[in-house]
């Protein structure tokens, strides 16, 4: 209960963009990359994002140090629904392949 | 880096603001006389007036000629640096892990659980606290109900443990002369503390 | 906390006097529920200064107070990054001239989505308005096993929080006690902090306090969506769904709707029966009653689309729907919420635009409304069936299929795909601005819809079309006759021209020939004459302005002067009367081909126009659709035109 898993990193400025670089070092993939079922654990989102994108991300809840799961995806493959801070939203690839996560399971 | 969780509620003073953490965070309760960083730096010459450590909250009093919405923010970061480092925090008096357990269990009675317990015309007292065991006396009305036993106390367990993490065992007597004398001894698993 | 100075009350077109709260949340967050129940049947609509987002407000009475609620887009983020938030910025910002500022901001958390929607509230906190928390779907929470102290977790937050449990009177009441008060509302000792790492331990620090669980995920939702999302099962539900869902719009609605016209029609009768002076009856019968009809008789139509769209967007399937169409959609440079809105179009493009609502993003509602009005709607259906009959004989096949089928439905499909392609075409070049808009979509748990915000949200939508639509088409169809009606022609005029003026038939057929409509019909002649349209033609066509079913109407009454007992013969007979052509049969494969594929794209509704006005806050959006569709309607009839000539 005590020590809760905030992020890995402080942000830049007050409004800018979620810093991208991993903490450590490892194998980084893309959210999109993930297969149904599986989970990860986000460590940044790509540079090649939008600010204005990366910044959504991060209020929906795709914020560093966060839990995704990959729940399914739509019949003709795209989008996909993932878990994210307790509850449940669908991304199209082209926003999951900017979201680098490390996997867990 | 980990962030410590912590928000600001207002007291009866409005220049005294409960920052809430998490329990455990400081190793002493009481009046602080030297905190790190720019903390104690805003606490011997600046803006803060006093600070005072509860197990879950720092209480923090401003200088009266300043104002939480001008010195808020930078007390909130100097706030977030000093709860980093809680093994240089000073406190006013030299206090024991004893003396943490006892000002948490008086903080758990002093709070919702100990309500509960008046609010039925009963009162808790504490015995004793020493060695991370500590054993409070519940009397009136409340003991009565045999039912009321096992919630009233994993419900004072619970709090303590949250404010006293290392805590091994919480002993309840009951008021003597009562319809069920005799200690009742709940077994207390020590989860990872 | 400094107290805001902005003006209040000062926005352009906005209720003034008392309270102005602005109602803030994400989407799902059962906003515009509270907004329904606060406010219920008293809401107003407007726009935006220089922007084309749609304004809702409404007033809630609290004893003899009253207090006006803004109900703003739903958001996720005050970092705006469409029209849309950014108008949810541009309010909430003291500092902004432009809108008048709130007293204050009541903002909705749902309960089982704290941890998220605390981000929001932290942004919202930083304006400095008082605020007051509207805590949603807390039955929710406590059925998934979650836990909340509300009392800790207003505490924590520092301003006052109500949790409002679905329609209950008892929750909105202690809420509705509240909302004038805002001046005394408790505010935070400390906004909480910009920083993202700093807020994310404010959130934790606040749900910590909170006692706030929520168990992983709703177990129920996720066995739902195993057959609801399944690829197989899951598409096939979702065809029987929407299968049902434009069924019941199409099939339900026409006998309430032909009930609906029945009364008119009634009306009208007895107007001519009780009214002597023939203009004055012709005003009140056709014109007043019969224009009220017009608009009367879409109403079925509204009230069952949002009967049916609410049950799906308050049980979170339309969510899933659209989450199944999202690559398909994708191709037209849309998202999956815009299907159900272009489906709703097949059954009438107005509550197909109203249903564009629940697009996010500006730009995609704007691209879906352009291209809404080329769906094959019911009324269009009226003038295929007619034109289709004088094009095709019944016998006639196209392999095991009847050719008149085989038209209609190659008409159904055209639409469909000039729809797709006109919001294509739209998105295209309205993105060339700005940033492309991320695509996402939150998937809320399955919920059993409210029978009170489904009868809000219907109530509402009727009594807005109503109100605003009806006023419109009313003003149109009063103009109509006019032209349709006027010259005033005395008996002597009419004997003098060879008709009786006892034969009514005969008279009005005298009247429409030689009414202003005629002459606009005659001076048009040159624009619709490279499609083989003569002035009768035309005098139809502009009648169609105000509804495509009028040109049905208004052919009829042509060919019944003719041949009162035959009309369908009349017409299949009916021939030039001037021009190069005089003689020719008028209505040769060529014209009716012509004439179809124009029905096919020309925007002849004028609710439909009406409603675009009201849904995009601006005369722009219906002039740009009207001069696109006409321009796309010549140019396709005078190609079919031209071609169906060459081949016969």
């Amino acid at each position: 209960m005590v020590s809760v898993q905030l992020g890995t990193r402080r942000k830049s400025g007050p409004s800018g963009p979620v810093d991208s670089a991993p903490v450590d070092s490892g194998p980084d993939a893309r959210l999109s990359d993930l297969r149904p079922g599986t989970s990860g654990r986000i460590t940044g989102i790509e540079e090649s994002v939008e600010p204005s994108t990366a910044r959504r991300l991060f209020d929906l809840g795709f914020a560093p140090g966060a839990e995704v799961t990959v729940l399914r995806r739509a019949p003709l493959g795209d989008p996909v629904v993932y878990q994210v801070v307790e509850y449940e939203i669908a991304l199209r690839k082209e926003q999951a392949a900017g979201i680098r996560v490390r996997r867990t399971a | 880096m980990t962030t410590i969780p912590m928000h600001p509620e207002p007291t009866t003073d409005p220049r005294t603001v409960r920052w809430v953490i998490p329990a455990g965070t400081l190793p002493l309760v009481g009046p602080i006389t030297d905190a790190p960083a720019d903390l104690g730096t805003m606490l011997r010459s600046g803006p803060v007036a006093a600070i005072e450590v509860e197990t879950q909250a720092v209480l923090i009093r401003l200088a009266a000629d300043h104002t939480w919405p001008t010195a808020g923010p930078r007390v909130r970061d100097a706030l977030a640096t000093a709860l980093e480092h809680p093994h240089e925090w000073r406190p006013a008096t030299a206090l024991t892990e004893d003396d943490l357990l006892h000002a948490a269990l008086q903080d758990v009675l002093n709070g919702p659980a100990g309500d509960y317990i008046r609010s039925h015309g009963g009162e808790a007292t504490i015995v004793s606290a020493r060695d991370r065991r500590a054993e409070v006396r519940l009397s009136g009305t409340c003991t009565h109900c045999p039912a009321a036993d096992f919630t009233l106390h994993s419900r004072l367990e619970t709090e303590l443990r949250k404010r006293f993490p290392a805590l091994l065992e919480l002993h309840a007597t009951e008021q003597p002369g009562r319809r069920r004398p005799g200690p009742t001894w709940l077994p207390l698993r020590r989860r990872g503390a | 906390m400094s107290a805001h100075c902005g003006p209040t009350g000062a926005g352009t077109g906005t209720i003034t006097g008392g309270t102005r709260l602005a109602l803030v949340g994400s989407p799902n967050s059962g906003k515009s529920t509270l907004f329904n129940a606060l406010t219920g049947l008293r809401t107003k609509t407007g726009n935006y200064p220089g922007v084309t987002v749609a304004r809702y407000e409404g007033t809630a009475r609290v004893g003899k107070q009253e207090v006006v609620i803004e109900d703003l887009p739903g958001t996720y983020s005050l970092d705006p990054i469409s029209p849309d938030e950014q108008v949810v910025a541009d309010v909430l910002d003291p500092d902004n001239p432009d809108l008048g500022t709130p007293d204050g901001i009541l903002v909705t958390l749902d309960a089982t989505t704290l941890r998220r929607s605390l981000g929001l509230l932290a942004q919202v906190m930083r304006t400095g308005l008082p605020i007051c928390v509207v805590l949603t779907f807390r039955d929710e929470l406590a059925r998934r096993g979650g836990t909340l102290d509300v009392a800790a977790l207003r505490r924590a937050l520092g301003v006052p929080v109500v949790a409002v449990t679905g329609g209950s009177r008892t929750d909105l009441a202690e809420l509705q006690a509240a909302l004038p008060e805002s001046a005394s509302w408790e505010r935070p000792v400390l906004p909480p902090p910009t920083d993202p790492a700093q807020r994310r331990s404010w959130v934790e620090s606040v749900l910590l306090s909170a006692g706030y669980e929520v168990p992983e995920a709703d177990q129920r939702t996720r066995r739902i969506d195993a057959v609801l999302l399944h690829p197989l099962w899951g598409t096939l539900i979702f065809f029987a769904t929407m299968f049902a869902f434009f069924q019941i719009i199409f099939t339900v609605a026409t006998p309430l709707q032909d009930a609906v016209q029945s009364v008119f029609d009634r009306l009208g009768t007895l107007v001519t029966e009780y009214v002597s002076n023939p203009l004055l009856a012709g005003f009140l019968g056709n014109a007043l009653i019969g224009g009220l009809g017009s608009v009367v008789v879409f109403l079925p139509q509204i009230a069952l689309l949002f009967l049916m769209i609410s049950l799906l967007e308050g049980s979170g399937y339309l969510s899933r729907a659209a989450f199944l169409m999202d690559r398909l959609m994708a191709r037209a440079g849309l998202e999956g919420r815009a299907f159900v809105a272009l489906l709703s179009s097949l059954a009438c493009a107005i509550p197909g635009i109203m249903a564009t609502r629940s697009l996010p993003s500006a730009k995609d509602r704007f691209a879906t409304m352009m291209g809404a009005p080329l769906m094959t709607c019911s009324a269009r259906l009226t003038v295929y069936v007619l034109l289709t009959g004088l094009l095709v004989s019944p016998g006639a096949r196209v392999g095991p299929f009847g050719a008149q089928g085989v038209v209609m439905f190659a008409l159904y499909l055209v639409g469909a795909l000039s729809a797709m392609a006109t919001a294509w075409v739209f998105k295209r070049f309205s993105s060339r601005g700005g940033p492309v808009l991320p695509f996402y979509m939150e998937m809320p748990s399955y919920r059993l819809p409210r029978r009170r915000s489904v009868a809000d949200a219907i109530w509402s939508a009727c009594k807005g079309f109503l109100a605003k639509v009806g006023r419109i088409i009313l003003v149109v169809t009063v103009g109509l006759w006019l032209l349709l009606s006027l010259p005033l022609h005395s008996d002597a005029q009419l004997r003098s021209a060879g008709v009786d003026p006892a034969d009514r038939t005969a008279v009005s057929a005298y009247e429409v020939d030689h009414s202003y409509a005629a002459d606009i019909g005659h001076a048009i002649e040159p624009v619709f004459e490279p499609l083989g349209f003569d002035w009768r033609i035309n005098v139809g066509v502009l009648g169609s302005l105000s509804a495509r079913e009028v040109f049905v109407a208004t052919l009829g009454q042509v060919a019944a002067a003719q041949n009162p007992d035959q009309p369908t013969e009349a017409l299949t007979q009916m021939t030039y009367t001037d021009g190069p052509h005089q003689g020719q049969k008028l209505f040769t494969p060529a014209t009716t081909a012509a004439l179809l594929v124009f029905f096919l794209y020309a925007l002849q509704c004028m609710s439909t126009i009406g409603v675009m006005r009201r849904e995009t806050g601006s005369w722009k959006w219906p002039a740009v659709a009207f001069g696109y569709m006409f321009v796309l309607a010549w140019t396709m009839a005078f190609l079919t035109h031209t071609v169906v000539g060459a081949l016969t």
